[in-house]
């Protein structure tokens, strides 16, 4: 055996093709290095969007369900499919991830959504979509309270108000 | 015949029939179920609720199935929940408890200003005082 490995270093030049067959791993295992980071990277940017994903198919089951007039037992009207579509525009465009993990759905009795956040201490924020761009709110922390309408040009503001809440 | 008619902190009722309005997780009706609709036969905008003052759960439950929950056929409904609030928790923010017989027991909360987002602070508050009893 040692004779033959002799013979294969001294025919092949062991030294020199170890030293590129480790050039070559180092290589491959680089390649692949980048290729799963890739996909790691890839795969952590998807986790982070699933709390979007997922408030949008809530809203959507929560569309389809409170559909009909009387939906709410006291003849609310049915959830309109602009309030649904500025929802998802504002959550799109305007909100974070984690902030979209906290949100609870509520459908209100004049057809609008509404998307509401509690917070750790005595603190909610409430926001309701109309379909027509406009942004109604009203929020409370401990005793002191807002409300109001924002256009979705600014968004910030509210968003601002939903992070005071969440903390 | 307002607030006064009713005992002081009388408890007063909102039955629930969507599960998106109340949370099971955070324990708790959310403001959306407290909103009012507007009601063009009376030209006013007004929340439903009833007196459940001297009734057991199981009794608030029965009154909600018999005169809510059976009565509307479509979309067909089961009450879920209540949120229990006093008449005081109205009260405090300025709303007006009107008798609306029948049925047996009914109100309507009046008084509420047109403008969405002051409709909604005043929801928040009775919703943050608002106890969630599961069906």
């Amino acid at each position: 055996m040692k004779a033959e490995t002799q013979n294969f270093s001294s025919s092949f030049g062991y030294n020199q093709y170890l030293s590129s067959r480790v050039t070559a791993v180092g290589e491959e295992c680089e390649f692949i290095d980048r290729f799963v980071g890739e996909i790691e990277r890839t795969t952590a940017n998807l986790a982070s969007y699933e709390p979007i994903s997922s408030l949008i198919k809530e809203l959507e089951q929560t569309f389809k369900e409170c559909s009909q007039p009387g939906w709410d037992g006291y003849g609310g009207q049915p959830i309109s499919e602009k309030s649904l579509s500025d929802a998802v525009h504002f959550i799109l465009a305007c909100l974070p991830p984690e902030l979209a993990r906290k949100a609870e759905v509520c459908p209100e009795p004049d057809g609008d959504l509404a998307l509401e956040w509690i917070g750790p201490v005595d603190s909610s924020f409430s926001l309701s979509f109309s379909g027509n761009s406009t942004l109604y709110y009203a929020g409370q922390w401990g005793e002191s309270y807002s409300h109001g309408k924002e256009y979705f040009h600014n968004a910030q503001k509210v968003i601002r108000f939903i992070r005071d809440t969440t903390g | 015949m307002e607030n006064a008619s009713l005992p002081v902190n009388c408890p007063i009722a909102r039955f629930v029939f969507s599960e998106s309005q109340i949370s099971r997780q955070n324990n708790r009706v959310k403001d959306g179920a407290f909103l009012p609709i507007f009601s063009k036969e009376n030209n006013r905008w007004e929340t439903s609720v009833f007196r459940v003052d001297g009734l057991a759960p199981q009794d608030v439950v029965d009154l909600g199935v018999r005169e809510v929950e059976s009565k509307r056929q479509t979309p067909p409904l089961r009450l879920l929940a209540w949120g229990e609030n006093s008449s005081q928790d109205y009260a405090d923010q300025k709303l007006t408890m009107r008798v609306d017989e029948p049925p047996h027991r009914h109100k309507v909360a009046l008084g509420w200003p047109v403008e969405k987002d002051k409709q909604k602070i005043i929801a928040k508050q009775i919703a943050r005082h608002s106890t969630l009893h599961l069906r």
